[in-house]
């Protein structure tokens, strides 16, 4: 018996310099975050413990707005995401001359720091952007039109799908990669055309790479800041968004940690709904 | 099982591969209606390449592969009425042992009713309908290996492609699976093209094997046409065990008959009418040599001086050199004899018929 618990203390105790470092950031992150929306660290008066600041928000439309636009880009993101690197993670997946640098070349997104990105895809964008000069100089239009900060936040959009393939495709890549020729091959033999091989072999022999793009693309792009302020909507604002002026503009810090526990546990529950969505979708086409 | 039983032809087919490298150079081949042809040869000779070029995951550089009379050079394998049995069995390791049955089934849009029937028929014809519901990975190598076989049964094509399906299992189990295989296909008489590199295999279950060596097809015939009158030191070589060796033909005798000064002294052996003239490469096989007494008068008979003796229980080989020269080591087996003990002298006999004259390689 003792040999035993010795082995689990040893093993713990091994594990704690990494683990424990992670965990407990993660635990203290959480504690604060979770407290102060119940009205605890307030910067700006008494600590008290109050539903009052969760219940504000059942009342505010500002804030269910940018839920449920932070909801729609952080889905978007994740979808178009995959989609994009689906093909390319085929594609790449036999080498052939120039693979590697293919393979290379659409991972340079990941490189770029995302505000960077931003000014340059606002650089392209704006009303005085190349994309207007190119237009004005090939008669597309006679003058300029706005493209920037658009309301349907395409760019928001195009942006996180530009910065999140790369991560998908290294995911994706990898097991893509991993199906042997064979079973492609025997799905072929066996008369399935391309479509086919990629809803019932494909997909889900890399469901698990899929789901983890997913989750980790919904998640990045729930709670994005650079790209909503630089070539986001005016209106309504993303949840990180609405926290940093929640805090920075009001000082309200206790609704702002309310926003911030909402934006987790949206980033949660949604990253696992999509995946869960993600697996149906995959079983219910193969079983068609 | 086959709805309808399909032949195959390759016309003059060669494949060249993008590092320029020439596969097969002229290949043609025929398989009819409900035979079983193989494919044997050395690893790198091509069996496979041709394989894929009949399944279509190929497509040749020149030359035409018909089924059933109509040219399919270009058509993709899901338009070809072929299905293949792969080497690692290649099923789909997220479905059940009936999904895997039954994908191919779900791709020609049949009726659940009519595709669930199929599959439990294919499944009972290789002893698995208890094991429907398993993934692949809870069953044995043999099992797996089964599967892939109801799978490729379930289609009911007219041509079942094999890649060395075998080629995975151990010795035993190898060797249950290739006569159950034999009497599925001759029971439901589709044709079949199986590539192997393992000669019994080859020489156990086809009608008709096609040789081949370095792209090409070095010799054509039935097993026993092939083992009794291989035309190349190669054929004689990989197909069953050969003693080889040079000799000169020093003049006809009669009509096909004609003596030939070899390592073992002066041989009379079957030729044609026009014997080959000068040196020659010829063969026998271990098992076509006899003993005889010392003083026997018989055809063909020379001296043995025995070197190693394995006993392998049915059999004894024996192994061992002529008197006059111990550099060249020959191979001989005996099914019943009297004891033979090392560095004996033993007299041996060889029938004329038995002993092969070969062409060049």
């Amino acid at each position: 018996m003792w040999p035993r618990i010795r082995e689990s203390l040893i093993t713990i105790a091994l594990l704690l310099p990494g683990l424990g470092l992670i965990l407990g950031f993660m635990s203290v992150v959480l504690y604060f975050a979770i407290s102060q929306s119940f009205g605890q660290f307030n910067f700006a008066g008494d600590d008290n413990w109050t539903m009052e600041h969760w219940a504000k928000i059942l009342d505010d439309p500002a804030l269910w707005a940018s839920f449920r636009y932070s909801l729609r880009i952080a889905t978007l993101s994740a979808v178009l995401s995959v989609s994009v690197a689906y093909p390319i993670a085929m594609w790449i997946r036999k080498p052939f001359r120039g693979s590697t640098s293919v393979g290379v070349s659409v991972k340079i997104p990941y490189l770029i720091p995302g505000l960077v990105a931003a000014f340059l895809y606002v650089n392209m964008v704006s009303f005085n952007g190349i994309l207007n000069h190119i237009f004005l100089a090939l008669g597309v239009t006679d003058e300029p039109f706005r493209m920037q900060n658009d309301d349907k936040a395409i760019g928001v959009v195009i942006l996180q799908v530009w910065k999140q393939t790369p991560l998908a495709l290294l995911l994706l890549a990898g097991a893509v990669r991993a199906i042997s020729d064979d079973v492609i091959a025997a799905a072929r033999d066996l008369g399935a055309g391309m479509w086919t091989r990629f809803t019932d072999i494909i997909l889900p022999l890399t469901l698990q790479a899929l789901q983890a793009a997913m989750i980790i693309i919904f998640i990045g792009a729930a709670g994005d800041f650079a790209f909503q302020t630089i070539a986001g909507p005016r209106s309504p604002f993303s949840m990180a968004q609405l926290m940093f002026i929640t805090q920075s503009t009001y000082s309200d810090s206790n609704y702002a940690a309310v926003i911030g526990v909402l934006l987790m546990v949206m980033a949660l529950i949604g990253a696992l709904g999509l995946a869960g969505l993600t697996q149906l979708a995959v079983n219910r086409g193969r079983y068609q | 099982m086959a709805d309808e039983s399909t032949t195959v032809e390759v016309d003059d087919v060669t494949m060249v591969f993008d590092n320029d490298f020439r596969a097969l150079d002229g290949v043609s081949l025929t398989a009819d209606e409900g035979q079983f042809i193989t494919l044997l040869g050395p690893s790198g000779c091509g069996k496979t390449t041709l394989l894929r070029l009949i399944a279509g995951f190929l497509t040749p550089a020149s030359g035409r592969i018909l089924i059933s009379g109509k040219d399919v050079t270009a058509l993709p394998p899901e338009k070809r009425d072929t299905v293949m049995v792969f080497q690692s069995y290649a099923l789909f390791p997220h479905m059940t042992v009936g999904e895997n049955v039954a994908f191919g089934l779900r791709q020609q849009r049949m009726g659940k009713q009519e595709r669930n029937q199929r599959v439990d028929q294919a499944l009972a014809s290789v002893s698995l309908e208890s094991q429907k519901d398993k993934r692949p990975k809870a069953l044995s190598g043999g099992q797996q290996q089964r599967v892939a076989l109801a799978r490729a049964f379930a289609m009911r094509s007219g041509v079942i492609l094999f890649d060395e399906p075998l080629s995975n299992l151990d010795a035993k189990l190898r060797e249950r699976v290739r006569y159950e295989l034999r009497a599925l296909q001759q029971n439901y008489g589709f044709t079949s093209i199986y590539v192997t590199h393992d000669q019994s295999e080859a020489l156990a279950l086809s009608d008709q094997v096609y040789l081949m060596n370095e792209g090409q097809i070095v010799q054509t015939g039935t097993p026993h046409e092939l083992y009794t009158n291989p035309r190349t030191s190669f054929v004689a070589g990989f197909l069953g065990v050969a003693n080889l060796f040079s000799g000169t033909v020093t003049g006809m005798v009669e009509s096909g008959l004609c003596d030939v000064d070899t390592p073992f002294g002066s041989l009379r052996v079957r030729c044609s009418e026009q014997p080959p003239v000068g040196e020659v490469d010829m063969c026998w096989r271990p098992e076509d040599v006899r003993i005889v007494g010392e003083h026997d008068q018989v055809d063909n008979r020379f001296d043995f001086v025995v070197s190693t003796v394995v006993f392998l229980g049915n059999l004894t080989e024996v192994y061992g050199h002529v008197p006059n020269d111990d550099t060249v080591t020959y191979r001989l087996q005996f099914m019943r004899h009297a004891p033979i003990v090392e560095g004996e002298t033993l007299h041996l006999a060889v029938e004329p018929s038995d002993v092969r004259i070969l062409e060049s390689s």
